[in-house]
């Protein structure tokens, strides 16, 4: 038994912040260099009343409006998301209305981010296989905007919002999932983190101090802190390693992968674990300049965005990697998929 | 590996020219250092030497010279 990828959808909210823009706001931010250092040109950042539900919601109508899925074909739904609605109930619950599922369906949400589509399709495949499901949806939608101090340089340059919707099947059609593999380091929880709002440090009536760090950025316990220099020895310990283990499970060679989409951290890391990798630079494209980072969307995002030109048959790796620590890799052998773009 | 390669390492990192490097300067003083050029560091010494620095151990450098120190010594050890 084998469960496949049979449609695919992102949606992007509409408002764009150029790097034009952040530096008329921040005239000491040296944008020329972030941009040319990050591959970032601009954003897309949700508006003030719209959550990562809301987008997640578009993308998933854009989904049925564009493929073949028919919505009571749906039994699960999983909502990956670092930015739910509620602290209770789950956002999938309130989707699961909003989108008419079957009220039989499964939904949940879970909480990853640059790992969560890797850990998603992990989680849909073992729903598949285990004939629990037969047609899960897996939404990814993230607004890292709204805990981003407009001040707080290391992070607002690269984040972007995004939403994302596939659909994973037990039909015998589609790119299927061969392997994934999996991986955590909770030790490094720390370096990139909303330290405030949840149950071990609450909201409080007072507001919260604002502190400007060593760099200049500006943040409150209750912003997105990230640790670039952490996470970026993270990345080249893990990530190397992670793809290495995959290879291994599935007896392949970097060589014979044919294409490699990485989380879009930021275009330096990424061709910097590229160069590591001895990865031919047109088998991992990049695709952040126009969007950021959007966290655990980049992955599909890039899939909606290349898939029409990745053969049949071809092999495909997706390696995820970010806060958590959490990390994860999937190997899908590429079949037509309906991309609603 | 050389402090000469070091120096000029540290001088690709902050886009400047080698013979500007001088070894006990505070590395925070130099105009040309931000958070980017030091994870230019960090990937130019994994690429060229397999070295791996933790960042708290990075952050401890004052100088390039404490750099250029501790550097060669993990060198000796990978």
């Amino acid at each position: 038994m084998n469960a496949n990828i049979i449609a695919l959808s992102c949606y992007l909210p509409e408002r764009e912040v150029s790097n034009r823009e952040l530096q008329v706001e921040n005239p000491t931010w040296d944008m020329e260099r972030v941009g040319k250092k990050t591959g970032i040109e601009r954003r897309r950042i949700a508006a003030e009343n719209e959550t990562a539900a809301d987008l997640a919601f578009a993308a998933a109508e854009r989904l049925f409006a564009g493929s073949s899925v028919q919505r009571d074909e749906i039994d699960y739904l999983l909502f990956c998301t670092q930015s739910p609605d509620y602290v209770l109930p789950a956002s999938a619950c309130v989707l699961q209305d909003r989108l008419r599922l079957p009220v039989s369906c499964g939904a949940i949400d879970f909480n990853q981010g640059c790992s969560g589509f890797i850990y998603g399709l992990q989680l849909a495949n073992a729903l598949v296989c285990s004939r629990t499901a037969r047609n899960v949806l897996l939404l990814t939608g993230e607004t890292y905007s709204k805990y981003i101090h407009p001040q707080d340089r290391s992070v607002r340059v690269l984040f972007g919002d995004a939403a994302t919707a596939t659909v994973i099947s037990a039909e015998k059609r589609g790119a299927r999932i061969v392997a994934t593999e999996v991986g955590t380091d909770g030790s490094g929880h720390n370096n990139l983190i909303v330290p405030v709002g949840g149950a071990r440090r609450r909201f409080s009536a007072e507001p919260l101090a604002e502190i400007c760090d060593e760099n200049g950025s500006i943040r409150s316990a209750a912003n997105l802190f990230m640790d670039g220099q952490e996470l970026f020895a993270f990345t080249l310990k893990r990530v190397p390693a992670l793809i290495d283990g995959l290879l291994t499970k599935t007896g392949l060679t970097v060589e014979e992968i044919d294409t490699y989409i990485f989380h879009q951290a930021n275009a330096f890391m990424n061709e910097h674990l590229r160069i590591k990798m001895h990865i031919a630079k047109e088998k991992a494209p990049l695709s952040l300049s126009d969007v950021g980072n959007t966290v655990s969307n980049t992955i599909p995002l890039t899939l909606s965005r290349i898939g029409m030109q990745l053969l049949p048959g071809s092999k495909v790796m997706l390696v995820g990697f970010g806060v958590g620590y959490s990390w994860g890799a999937c190997l899908l052998k590429w079949a037509d998929v309906e991309i609603s773009a | 590996m050389t402090n000469n390669e070091l120096i000029e390492l540290f001088a690709e990192a902050l886009e400047i020219e080698a013979s500007s490097i001088q070894s006990e300067k505070a590395i925070a003083d130099y105009v040309e250092w931000n958070s980017l050029a030091w994870l230019t560091i960090m990937a130019l010494l994994d690429e060229r030497y397999g070295i791996q620095l933790a960042a708290k151990d990075f952050r401890s450098f004052v100088t390039v010279k404490d750099a250029m120190e501790n550097i060669t010594a993990k060198a000796h050890v990978v």
